[in-house]
């Protein structure tokens, strides 16, 4: 059977530019992620890791290259167009978790619902929000706001609110970066459970522990894909 | 030098260092400041004049001004006088102590080139020591010049004397011609001395004695502004007793006089000088220090907001500060020498910009102030404003630190600092947007209830035509009799210029409102004092007066035989005769002598001073009297010298003595409120810019802030026009609570007014209609623009903080 594509990059390049000098942080960039895979970006600070993950989150816009998910080029498209293929296909989860401080777990989750093109009853969001909760084991504190919850407690909520909108793929940057071991491992067992059912990632960490946990592992170095290791053909 | 002085003196400096590097920072503050501060120098020094500051006189406090009461029908009105009870009151030994009696005057020089006219009062011997004049040189009036010693002397102010006698040292004992007589100089007045404006807004330059006899039994058929007193009450005597007393006693001389009319008394109103002088200006002045000060807390919330901001950013020097050992106080030292510095350089230019305005609108307030002559700036308001200052300077640092929580400084510096950082709380945001709308919003309900009415006075039309009229007032210099006929002699001789269309014969211009005189009905019984003027048969039609009823004048050709005709205007009809027609009906102006009433005429709307127009008027065919203008409907500009020679052909004795278009007039009599309205105007845009840019500082503050929180947003995939609506919507609360917090002041201002101060605002449905629209558009511009640009940009950017 042929795997789906569910994001292709072209020769992607980023070029920051300042009046004094040129940075390439991401120098002709080919990847392809399928349905169901999950994804490992490795490499040294500075590579160009968080670059290529904002690029594929549509955070970001590239200097140059294509850009397709799910089949649709997004290389072209205006800002609310980028927004809406954003809040469809993709979760992102942060190093920083950005959980929005004003707002309960609950409706931090329920934000990427908000603002789908789809109008959602009521009813609909909170078994949406419901459902995300359980499965990382929040559903007792809907009602907390993120000051009130643990580092990895936070973390687990901005999974849900990635997940909420069932996305075509999960980028998550960093996610034990601001976490010690203990709540780093219970993160990381998360998304292993969650890609065994289903979902694909895409993760960028310095961590090889961590990295080693993805099917497939890349390794940038100075903005150029310099490895692609496949760990189930290699296991 | 001590330890707090060394600290102080070590922070100053390097707060100096800091503000350097701030220069776009720096610049708002001192010009937000300098502004609002050079408006608040200027009113606190007019309140100053107006309300506290004491009358430069000895025992002032204990000097009242001479007003009588007059009662008409249960009708009582203030401020005019009749000169014989005023000379009863000056000859009580009972009650008053010492008394001045004064009656204002003017005249030409007639022996000075150019003859210019000169404002002065005739005045007793007691009006020189009741005020204390200093001189310059020579005396006072003394014992032998008083009220019917029927000298002609004089005292010549120190403006006048270098104006008009060219500072001649030996001024002393020559003689000067004013009006017909020669007085002889006795002094000339110091030049610190102000005379206290009892008639007008404006200083004598010249006091006179009285050159004819003054009696308790003539003068008694002129009512007028014009006459008045300065006095003193003997020890133990109250101004209600002396009210009571002296009132009754002038009541019982004007009912024992002929023909005086039924329902109608006199009375005492006497008034400290102080309140005479200051009368209706105190609310004027305490509406505008309520503005400006108003506009002070604009700026004080701006400026807070931007030393918010300055706090948030220095955290991490404050960090670094409270790791090496600085305390608190340390903190508040730091902070408030950046206060200090930036408020002491906005004080100094707010000093120097109210000093240039007070000398550029030291004229013009004279129209809307008393005292304005002392307009300077004092040091007690110096003093004041740097108070104001030092306080101001205290609250932004003591607000600035209160945002800063001391025992996380710390953890500042352990952190990475990606999305986190010093920031102003959501409720202090809420509080600054409030306050700012709720100020501006405030003002500019106050304001434009101000200044509405002074634009409807400037654009009110007059009533009658006054485009390419000029109004001549010819002096007649020693002439004394046959007045009558060179004046008609002037009029055909104006009429055959090729320059003149036609002209007519009037005693004052048709803008002059300020004779009053009595009105009787046809059976002698009065209905009040009403404007007058003498006015030819053809004068309403040289300015297009329009006559609604009836006719103009019969041919006035005869000066021992005019008409027994009078005119009226439209809300004189109106009061007297209702719907029915005035035209046939019998006036008396002297009683027992009647007037046929020939025709109604149009209102007009001529502004004097603050006061209502003057609608109520009657006109009198103009006869032999003691002046000689003409208004004059010009086909083109006529030229003075030609005018001149034309006066000279009719009567070598005559020559111009004030020549001006009745435009030129108008503009002058709507210098005041002009004035007013360019003030208003001034205070709501400066309180506009203020509040937008305050608004907006703070808006674009929260939206920087906000920028990560924006950024997750976008993130998470929401459109631009949603974060715009949202962040709009979250600012609106504190927008709407600002208006309807404005709308609440206003609203106990409003009564609270009336009840304290008796003070009835003129409510304005167009300045609600016109203020709330206009300050809700700006307070969501400056919200929009901030979130315009994040929201165009990509998520990363904002995530990224960049």
């Amino acid at each position: 059977m042929t795997q789906q594509s569910k994001i292709k990059l072209s020769n992607i390049t980023k070029k920051f530019v300042t009046t004094d000098m040129e940075t390439h942080a991401l120098q002709g960039v080919d990847l392809e992620i399928f349905d169901g895979d999950y994804v490992s970006i490795s490499g040294p600070s500075g590579c160009g890791k968080s670059t290529l993950l904002t690029i594929l989150g549509l955070l970001d816009t590239p200097t140059s290259g294509q850009y397709i998910i799910a089949g649709e080029n997004v290389s072209n498209l205006s800002v609310n167009q980028r927004a809406s293929v954003r809040n469809k296909y993709i979760g992102f989860v942060f190093q920083s978790f950005n959980l929005i401080d004003e707002l309960s777990v609950f409706d931090n989750i329920a934000l990427p619902l908000r603002y789908s093109d789809t109008a959602l009853s009521a009813k609909e969001i909170f078994e949406k929000v419901t459902r995300c909760l359980e499965k990382v084991q929040m559903t007792h504190r809907a009602n907390h706001k993120p000051n009130q919850l643990s580092g990895g407690q936070q973390q687990r909520v901005a999974i849900a609110r990635a997940l909420v909108n069932d996305p075509a793929i999960l980028l998550v940057d960093e996610p034990t970066g601001n976490l010690d071991s203990k709540n780093g491992d219970a993160v990381m067992q998360m998304l292993a459970d969650l890609n065994a059912s289903g979902t694909t990632i895409c993760m960028v960490t310095h961590d090889p522990r961590y990295a080693d946990m993805a099917k497939t592992k890349l390794h940038l170095l100075d903005g150029v894909m310099a490895e692609v290791l496949n760990m189930e053909l290699a296991g | 030098m001590s330890r707090l002085s060394q600290s102080l003196k070590q922070e100053i400096t390097l707060s100096w260092v800091s503000l350097m590097r701030l220069p776009g920072f720096c610049l708002t503050v001192i010009l937000t400041l300098a502004i609002t501060l050079a408006a608040l120098i200027v009113v606190l020094n007019i309140n100053y004049l107006v309300l506290t500051k004491p009358l430069p006189y000895p025992d002032a406090n204990n000097l009242l001004v001479t007003d009588q009461s007059e009662t008409i029908k249960d009708d009582t009105q203030y401020g005019y006088q009749l000169l014989p009870t005023q000379f009863h009151i000056y000859n009580d030994e009972t009650y008053i102590d010492e008394m001045a009696l004064i009656v204002s005057y003017g005249d030409r020089l007639r022996d000075i080139e150019g003859t210019p006219y000169i404002d002065g009062s005739r005045v007793s011997p007691e009006y020189f020591s009741l005020l204390g004049m200093p001189m310059h040189l020579g005396r006072h009036f003394n014992e032998n010049e008083g009220l019917n010693d029927r000298q002609t002397v004089a005292v010549l102010s120190y403006h006048a004397w270098q104006q008009y006698f060219k500072a001649d040292l030996d001024i002393v004992g020559k003689f000067t011609r004013v009006g017909n007589y020669n007085y002889q100089i006795v002094g000339v007045a110091a030049p610190e001395f102000q005379s206290p404006e009892i008639f007008g807004h404006f200083a004598d330059e010249m006091w006179l004695s009285f050159p004819n006899e003054v009696s308790i039994t003539s003068g008694w058929n002129s009512i007028t502004s014009t006459v008045n007193g300065i006095a003193k009450l003997k020890s133990g005597v109250s101004i209600a007793q002396a009210n009571q007393t002296l009132g009754q006693q002038i009541d019982k001389l004007y009912q024992s006089q002929e023909g005086v009319a039924a329902d109608t008394s006199i009375g005492a109103q006497f008034v400290p000088l102080k309140e005479k002088i200051v009368g209706r200006s105190t609310s004027m002045a305490l509406l505008l220090l309520a503005g400006v000060v108003t506009l002070l807390f604009i700026a004080v919330t701006n400026i807070t907001n931007l030393f918010l901001s300055r706090a948030a950013q220095k955290q991490r020097t404050m960090a670094i500060q409270s790791a090496l050992g600085a305390n608190t106080k340390h903190l508040f030292v730091s902070m408030f020498s950046e206060a200090m510095i930036l408020i002491s350089l906005a004080w100094i230019v707010g000093l120097l910009a109210a000093g240039w305005v007070m000398v550029w609108l030291e004229n013009d307030l004279q129209y809307m102030f008393p005292r304005m002559q002392q307009l300077q700036l004092d040091i007690a308001t110096i003093a004041f404003s740097f108070v104001i200052c030092v306080v101001v300077a205290l609250v932004m640092a003591k607000l600035a630190i209160k945002q800063i929580d001391y025992f996380k400084l710390s953890s500042e510096l352990q952190s990475s600092g990606k999305g986190v950082g010093a920031q102003i709380s959501s409720l202090t945001r809420h509080i600054l947007i409030a306050t700012q709308v709720m100020l501006a919003t405030f003002l500019l309900l106050g304001a434009t209830s101000v200044l509405s009415p002074a634009i409807e006075r400037i654009l009110k039309p007059v009533g009658f035509n006054m485009e390419n009229v000029d109004y001549l007032l010819v002096d007649y210099g020693t002439l004394d009799e046959g007045r009558f006929d060179v004046a008609t002699q002037i009029k055909s001789a104006l009429i055959a210029l090729p320059e003149v269309e036609d002209a007519a014969r009037t005693f004052a211009s048709p803008l002059r409102m300020g004779w009053e005189n009595y009105l009787f009905d046809k059976d002698n019984e009065m209905l009040g004092i009403v404007s007058v003027s003498f006015v030819d048969s053809n004068h309403f039609s040289v300015i297009d007066h329009t006559i609604m009823q009836g006719r103009g004048f019969s041919e006035l050709n005869d000066p021992d035989n005019v008409p027994a005709e009078i005119i009226i205007s439209n809300a004189l009809a109106k009061r007297i005769y209702g719907e029915k027609s005035a035209v046939g009906e019998v006036l008396h102006v002297i009683q027992n002598t009647p007037l046929t009433v020939v025709g109604v005429v149009s209102d007009i709307y001529v502004p004097e001073g603050n006061q209502e127009y003057a609608t109520e008027r009657y006109y009198l065919p103009f006869e032999e009297g003691s002046r000689m203008g003409f208004s004059i409907k010009l086909k083109a500009p006529i030229d003075k010298k030609r005018l001149t020679s034309l006066l000279k052909d009719v009567n070598p004795n005559l020559s111009i003595a004030f020549q001006r278009s009745l435009h030129d007039q108008l503009q002058g009599r709507l210098r005041g409120t002009k004035l007013t309205a360019i003030l208003t105007v001034c205070l709501i845009s400066l309180a506009l810019a203020l509040a937008g840019a305050g608004i907006f500082g703070v808006l674009s503050y929260t939206v920087q802030m906000r920028r990560f929180e924006l950024g997750i947003h976008l993130s998470l995939g929401a459109h631009t026009q949603q974060v715009i609506a949202m962040v709009l919507k979250q600012s609106l609360k504190p927008i709407v609570i600002g208006v309807i917090g404005a709308i609440g002041l206003a609203t106990i201002c409003y009564y609270g007014a009336a009840a304290l101060y008796a003070y009835q605002f003129k409510v304005n449905l167009l300045a609600f209609s016109i203020a709330l629209p206009v300050m809700l558009l700006i307070a969501i511009m400056a919200c929009y623009l901030p979130i315009k640009n994040v929201v165009a940009a990509d998520p990363i950017k904002a995530l990224r903080n960049e």
